[in-house]
């Protein structure tokens, strides 16, 4: 267990807790085990994911920060960028040095200044704004191009589902 | 070694909202913990020598702005790591008495405002005018950095005007703007104030904060000269080690960086014993072995304010060998254990350690060894308990309990 | 008695070298991909019959002694041509010997041919996807589950008054998740298109 991964991830729980930002919870699932976490996003306004609520998990690495966590949508969502079974493709998840995708811009990689929050904030913008262009999932990819109301109701039903209508 | 967990936000529900910010720079941004052994880039960002060293082993650039950077360009910072020593000395006391202060706060500075607020800048114009120059100052300042906390700069000034109720004969120091008597002020502390500067001042307002009533109980003339000596005993030594810094000749030669590829197993061998340091595992344990060691020595006599000696490095070695290899440790507690008896011939603390690391952990004699440290520290638990405040105390319950377990 | 003993001893020593041999080869990860197959082969061989173990070794050494290819020296060489598939970069220094003459290759614009009985990067790396990550990665886990019961929410609490702050991490989830809810409902009143979504799932 890295005594500095574990000190990091304490800090930054605690200022999650403190201050979040809106729309944001996240946690470690157990007590016993920091380095899985739990949280909530919020789908940000204007947007066909407005009003849901999408629990993801984070999985840290043992040596955290210097590689990134990796998150995880359970249940997954219908998203460009993310794949059929929950996992998040942002380029803030890669470090500068594996390049899945070459276009993506290396300030948006992963570096030990980055945090959960940041990963959390992106991940809404993420949902703002699918980038198309490095597509994780090709169905939902081609949704979005060519049918986008069809892709909104698939959105908002699976949203309604998830809140108990 | 503390349980707790500390970050900028603790400032944030105090009466000085913006310290949080100060805390927040004095903060590597890879471990999140107040700067350890700082290091500067050519970038001139700054970060805990340990962590970028490591971080710059996968990637060479710098972790903020992403520019190029190589290990050899770090440059040591002995003032800020000065700086930030003497903050971290002061900072559990400075953060209590500023909840403290805020929570007196709360009834009497409304009233205040409200009230006789005219007659409180009067009155501080009145006994000093210097230190209506400071508020105005701060105030500025704080206007500058968080345009949006503007209770908060109410409340530090309502703060500070309680103060000045309190003592009338303290005035403000321009430099340091701790508070003194008068006299005491005029006629010794500028001088020294002048010829410390820096990092002596800022502690003694940080010591003097936490006790504002004390002044008042002391006689003024009394109170300033020992004060001061008492202060300066444990600040003088940040001052003192920052100016000797520069004439250590402890300063070694930096480890190099080595191809391991061109090298056979002996020669590696040889490296590492050259470096007394054991050579068991396969080849990749040995060469991970000799680029950490290789990156705390060079943090260790490069960077640091004062180095410490090699058999701590290697102790440190082992103990991060141990916790990043649970799959070798095994094996390799022995050699662990022998070259800690070696480096403390027969100790018995260490031999218990090794113990304790082979899991025949004898608790009979560790209790025995520690049983007045122990007591010591279950009378802190003891007072600390009533003492928190309760939103904190919340977080802190569920924060120290994963590492309390950990440790167990 | 005394031959026991000396097929004993043999036994072991036999043993110890392979045991070495196997470990040494260890340390050698780039050797292990590639030379798999020999080094079961020459296990199992010389398992049945010392003949064949001889000359399994012998092959073993004859490839390990051009092969002193480390990680090392591929990054070395990944360094200077980073478009290079690692593969292709050990084959090289295989068969030269040295980080200085693949270097010289690469720049003289040599082809680096792939080590034989390899398959192209772009073929692996696909058929790990339809492999490995057909299950995991295209697993359709794309299914709403109901937030309500998974945090236990009683839509008949209010939890309006609370102080989000306050709240531990349990609590801010479920408030978080109420809270959706209640908005929900009253988005519902006006938007007709998630109206009729509603009554057809219904």
């Amino acid at each position: 267990m890295s005594k500095t991964a574990q000190k990091r991830l304490l800090k930054e729980l605690q200022q999650l807790m403190k201050d979040s930002s809106t729309g944001i919870v996240a946690g470690p699932r157990s007590e016993n085990d920091l380095f899985v976490w739990d949280c909530l996003i919020q789908g940000p306004p204007d947007t066909p994911y407005e009003g849901g609520i999408f629990n993801a998990i984070l999985e840290f690495p043992k040596d955290y920060p210097l590689s990134p966590p990796k998150l995880t949508f359970t249940p997954s969502i219908l998203h460009p960028n993310i794949y059929h079974n929950g996992e998040v493709c942002i380029s803030i998840l890669h470090s500068p040095g594996d390049d899945p995708n070459m276009y993506e811009l290396a300030e948006e990689r992963w570096s030990p200044v980055q945090s959960v929050e940041k990963i959390l904030l992106s991940v809404m913008s993420m949902l703002s704004e699918p980038n198309v262009e490095s597509g994780a999932n090709v169905d939902a990819c081609i949704l979005w191009r060519d049918n986008r109301p069809e892709f909104e109701l698939q959105v908002k039903r699976s949203i309604l589902h998830s809140l108990g209508f | 070694m503390d349980y707790s967990v500390s970050d900028p936000t603790d400032f944030s529900h105090t009466s000085i909202p913006q310290l949080s910010q100060l805390d927040t720079l004095v903060r590597c941004h890879i471990c999140k913990d107040l700067l350890k052994i700082p290091v500067l880039t050519p970038c001139s960002h700054t970060f805990c020598s340990l962590c970028i060293r490591e971080y710059l082993t996968r990637e060479p650039k710098c972790p903020l702005c992403l520019n190029e950077l190589r290990e050899s360009s770090l440059r040591s910072e002995f003032l800020v790591s000065e700086i930030i020593e003497s903050y971290r000395s002061v900072r559990d006391a400075l953060l209590e008495s500023l909840m403290k202060n805020q929570h007196n706060d709360n009834g009497e500075s409304l009233i205040e405002l409200t009230d006789d607020d005219n007659d409180d800048d009067l009155e501080i114009v009145g006994t000093n005018s210097r230190e209506v120059n400071k508020d105005k100052n701060e105030n500025s300042v704080g206007k500058i950095t968080k345009p949006s906390t503007s209770s908060g700069v109410n409340s530090l000034l309502s703060s500070q005007r309680n103060k000045s109720n309190t003592k009338e004969q303290l005035a403000q120091c321009p430099i340091c703007s701790g508070f003194y008597p008068i006299q005491a002020l005029e006629r010794t502390h500028l001088d020294e104030c002048l010829t410390m500067q820096t990092l002596d001042a800022n502690d003694n307002i940080k010591k003097r904060r936490p006790t504002p009533p004390i002044p008042q109980i002391k006689s003024p003339k009394s109170s300033s000269k020992p004060k001061r000596g008492a202060g300066t005993k444990d600040d003088v030594s940040h001052v003192d080690k920052y100016l000797s810094s520069f004439n250590t000749d402890q300063r070694r030669e930096r480890l190099p960086k080595i191809n391991f590829a061109s090298m056979n197993l002996s020669q590696i061998k040889q490296k590492l014993m050259s470096l007394n340091l054991p050579t068991y595992g396969s080849r990749q344990n040995m060469i991970t072995r000799y680029n950490h060691y290789e990156i705390l020595w060079n943090s260790n006599f490069c960077d640091a304010i004062e180095p410490v000696d090699e058999s701590e490095l290697r102790r440190q070695l082992t103990s991060w060998e141990a916790s990043h290899n649970p799959s070798n440790s095994n094996n390799s507690t022995n050699i662990i254990s022998k070259m800690m008896r070696r480096a403390n011939q027969g100790n018995s603390y260490q031999k218990l350690l090794a113990d304790f690391k082979n899991d025949n952990f004898q608790r009979k004699s560790w209790i025995h060894m520690f049983r007045k440290d122990f007591k010591n520290l279950l009378k802190e638990a003891k007072r600390s308990i009533p003492r928190s405040p309760k939103t904190i105390d919340n977080v802190e319950n569920q924060i120290t309990a994963p590492e309390n377990t950990e440790k167990a | 008695m005394d031959q026991s003993t000396l097929t004993f001893l043999v036994t072991i020593i036999i043993g110890f070298v392979l045991v070495k041999w196997f470990t040494q080869t260890d340390q050698h990860p780039s050797a292990q991909a590639l030379t798999g197959n020999q080094a079961s082969n020459g296990g199992s061989s010389s398992a049945n019959n010392r003949g064949s173990q001889q000359s399994g070794s012998t092959r073993q050494r004859s490839t390990r002694w051009r092969r002193a290819v480390t990680p090392d020296m591929i990054e070395v060489v990944q360094s200077l041509a980073p478009h290079l598939h690692e593969e292709q970069i050990r084959y090289s220094l295989q068969q030269t010997g040295s980080v200085e003459e693949t270097v010289e290759r690469f720049l003289r614009g040599d082809d680096f041919p792939f080590p034989p009985g390899f398959r192209a990067p772009a073929a692996t790396t696909q058929q790990e996807e339809s492999n490995d990550s057909r299950d995991p990665r295209k697993r359709d886990n794309i299914k709403p589950d109901n937030l309500l019961s998974k945090f236990k929410i009683d839509l008949n609490d209010d939890m309006s008054g609370k102080d989000f702050q306050e709240l531990d991490l349990e609590e801010r989830k479920r408030f978080l998740v109420w809270q959706a809810r209640k908005n929900m409902e009253k988005r519902l009143e006006t938007d007709t298109v998630l109206q009729s979504l509603v009554k057809n799932s219904k």
